[in-house]
């Protein structure tokens, strides 16, 4: 079994193969027990990947990066490495998948409500495994229709109409838990059905270092 | 209107929901009138710890990783009921996908693709030149068995796909033989019919023909002998198959080309003789919506299965494509008008016993809002059949599973079973019909044998 590191500084498109970068030789199928990268799931341009793989049979990553880009975030990237160990006639192989994103890009967060007496809570974690702790808040934009609440690291900020923007949270990091609020209108207090499933807003996320 | 159609088509495929197939008619402008997909797409993100994954355009049409869940209790939380409101929020989609294969998480994970017309050009171009119904749901919150029990008998004894043979009681061929109706099965490899033990006779008779033989029956058959009711079947992607067929039934992981294809050629049979195409009506749909994302919550119109626990559904399964293609609906038209698969026996009973329902459980279906499917048919008949698109295919694919490996999923064994069963209770008449199912058992068993060191799934 052989262990392995090796840094990949992010350019540009294409397909890369590193063939043959070490191989072991043991007595059993090939085998990947761990492939893991530094940071895990987003980047930015200029962004160094750390990967570090164990395995047994002869290592190969392969590299692919197609367009992952949405509404929000047309220019969006998506890199796929495959580490694939072979011996013999048998492979076997385990992913990494990261998403390039423009250095500002923007996310909708999306929380299920909760009703409580007359009020509506939303809460959900973004996790800082797949967020880090670079990108930042630079703002947020209420997709709500009712006044809302936005809580989140430890500032709180009130939206009062769909499509205000708050810039409360500048520079806390967007990963962590984030917490909206609202009360019920009349028209939600007499019909149940007219509630809202989510409370929604968007943040603009600035990949900051510093 | 009614009385003018002679023949009636009923194609069913697997396992793809609406806005999947058909979405993209509205997002991309070819016909705004369909409830499909529309800017901005990130309105319908599915969440999964906390991150927001939006529909998105499905780059190349190739076998998929896995196959999305589709079990009721998959799709319970696929429509994920809102403790807030009570209304399904359509937003789990990603949740039980992931929970369900294990695969790693992806901007893209597939139930959240939807296709462009290139990938589906015949789909598109039916959908767009034909009817396409907006509001048609699969009949039941659960997978491929009883779904399509309750297309072909307007009632089902289970509630999810197992390893059993299936009760056919109140089925559309009893139906059809004793209101001495001309009917017709064309399949293309074993048919789905072999699930129900009760039917397997049906399958040693000319009722039961060669799916190639669809054409050249439109196009010179006599009027005498000429069905009045017909259902093509594809080659189901869960059934056994060798050599060189390829399943075309559109269920995942299978890329949609071979689907594509086999709906182009039932497309050009159907339309091959102008004073047959006249007189008939197509419906292509989908038996359930194979874990797939669709933006639209199904109607809280219950039901409860007639044997087993009496599983009790409180809603219909998610929306599925279909399409009603025939000189009969106006062209280029959407339909909003609230079908299941149920709507196909409305139909039927309507055309063939006036003022008689299908069933007592048809005739329920219909006094909680389901309606018939000649709701959606126009008051003219417009003959003409436009060419469909004659461009090719492309599909990536490897060749897929082969008889080297023996079936170990619910759907495939439960076919191998059948299918044995039927051997064993027929074995001269399966011979005939289904040559290829000899060999079939032999392979499998050494398959079998030579993984697992034993046999299973019946054999």
């Amino acid at each position: 079994m052989f262990n392995l590191s090796l840094n990949i500084r992010i350019r540009k498109a294409g397909l890369l193969i590193i063939p043959a970068l070490l191989w072991g030789v043991g007595a059993c199928s090939p085998k990947v027990r761990s492939f893991t990268a530094s940071p895990a799931t987003m980047i930015t341009k200029d962004d160094s990947v750390k990967f570090n793989w164990k395995v047994t049979g002869e290592p190969t990553l392969l590299f692919y990066q197609e367009d992952a880009g949405d509404d929000l975030n047309p220019g969006a990237q998506l890199l796929s490495y495959k580490l694939v160990a072979r011996k013999g006639q048998k492979e076997d192989f385990l992913m990494q998948i990261l998403t390039l994103l423009p250095d500002t890009s923007s996310h909708v967060i999306k929380l299920k409500t909760i009703r409580n007496g007359n009020a509506l809570f939303a809460l959900d974690t973004l996790q800082t495994q797949k967020w880090g702790t670079y990108f930042k808040v630079d703002q947020v934009q209420s997709f709500t229709d009712q006044p809302i609440v936005v809580v989140h690291g430890g500032r709180t900020a009130g939206l009062e109409a769909k499509g205000q923007v708050s810039g409360a949270f500048k520079g806390i990091p967007n990963s962590g838990p984030w917490e909206i609020r609202s009360f019920l209108t009349e028209a939600e207090m007499k019909d149940s059905t007219k509630i809202p499933g989510h409370l929604i807003i968007q943040a603009r996320v600035i990949h900051q270092k510093n | 209107m009614l009385e003018n159609i002679n023949t009636i088509v009923l194609l069913m495929f697997e396992n793809r929901s609406f806005d999947h197939m058909l979405g993209h008619l509205s997002f991309d402008g070819i016909n705004t009138q369909v409830d499909g997909l529309r800017s901005p797409l990130s309105q319908y993100a599915n969440v999964f710890n906390g991150d927001p994954f939006p529909p998105f355009r499905i780059k190349v049409d190739s076998a998929l990783a896995k196959d999305p869940p589709h079990d009721k209790d998959s799709i319970a939380v696929q429509l994920d009921k809102s403790d807030a409101n009570g209304q399904f929020l359509m937003d789990g989609f990603v949740k039980a996908y992931i929970n369900a294969t294990k695969v790693p998480l992806t901007p893209k994970p597939d139930p959240m693709g939807f296709f462009s017309a290139a990938q589906v050009p015949i789909t598109s171009f039916l959908a767009s030149t034909y009817c396409t119904c907006n509001r048609w749901f699969s009949s039941l919150p659960t997978s491929t068995q009883p779904n399509r029990t309750m297309a072909f008998c307007g009632d089902s004894s289970i509630d999810d796909t197992k390893l059993q043979l299936i009760s056919a009681k109140g089925n559309i061929f009893d139906w059809l033989v004793d209101k001495g109706i001309k009917w017709r099965v064309y399949h293309d490899g074993l048919s789905f019919f072999t699930f129900y033990n009760d039917l397997w006779h049906f399958q040693f008779t000319d009722k039961f023909k060669d799916y190639e033989f669809l054409f050249s029956d439109f196009q010179s058959e006599s009027d005498a002998s000429f069905p009045q009711v017909i259902v093509v079947e594809p080659s189901y992607k869960d059934a056994p198959h060798f050599g060189s067929d390829i399943p075309n039934d559109n269920h995942p992981p299978l890329a949609v080309g071979f689907g594509e294809e086999f709906l182009r050629r039932t497309y050009e049979a159907v339309t091959c003789n102008p004073a047959r195409w006249g007189n008939t009506l197509m419906v292509v749909y989908y038996d359930e919506h194979g874990g797939f994302f669709d933006h639209v919550p199904p109607p809280a119109i219950g039901y409860t299965t007639t044997g087993g626990e009496h599983t009790q559904f409180n809603s219909l399964g998610v929306r599925v494509p279909a399409i009603l293609v025939s000189p009969f609906v106006t062209k280029g038209s959407v339909s909003n008008v609230l079908l299941d698969h149920t709507s196909v026996l409305q139909l039927l009973a309507e055309k063939f016993t006036p003022g008689v329902p299908f069933s007592d459980n048809v005739a329920a279906r219909m006094g909680k809002g389901i309606q018939s499917v000649s709701q959606v048919l126009a008051a003219t008949a417009d003959t003409t059949a436009p060419a469909a698109p004659s461009t090719p295919l492309m599909v990536k694919s490897a060749l897929g599973d082969n008889i080297a490996v023996a079936p170990t999923e619910d759907m495939p064994m439960a076919f191998e079973k059948a299918a044995h069963d039927m051997v064993e209770a027929h074995e001269e008449e399966v011979r005939q019909k289904y040559p290829e199912l000899s060999q079939w058992e032999h392979s499998a068993a050494i398959a079998r044998n030579a993984t697992v060191g034993q046999r299973g799934a019946g054999l």
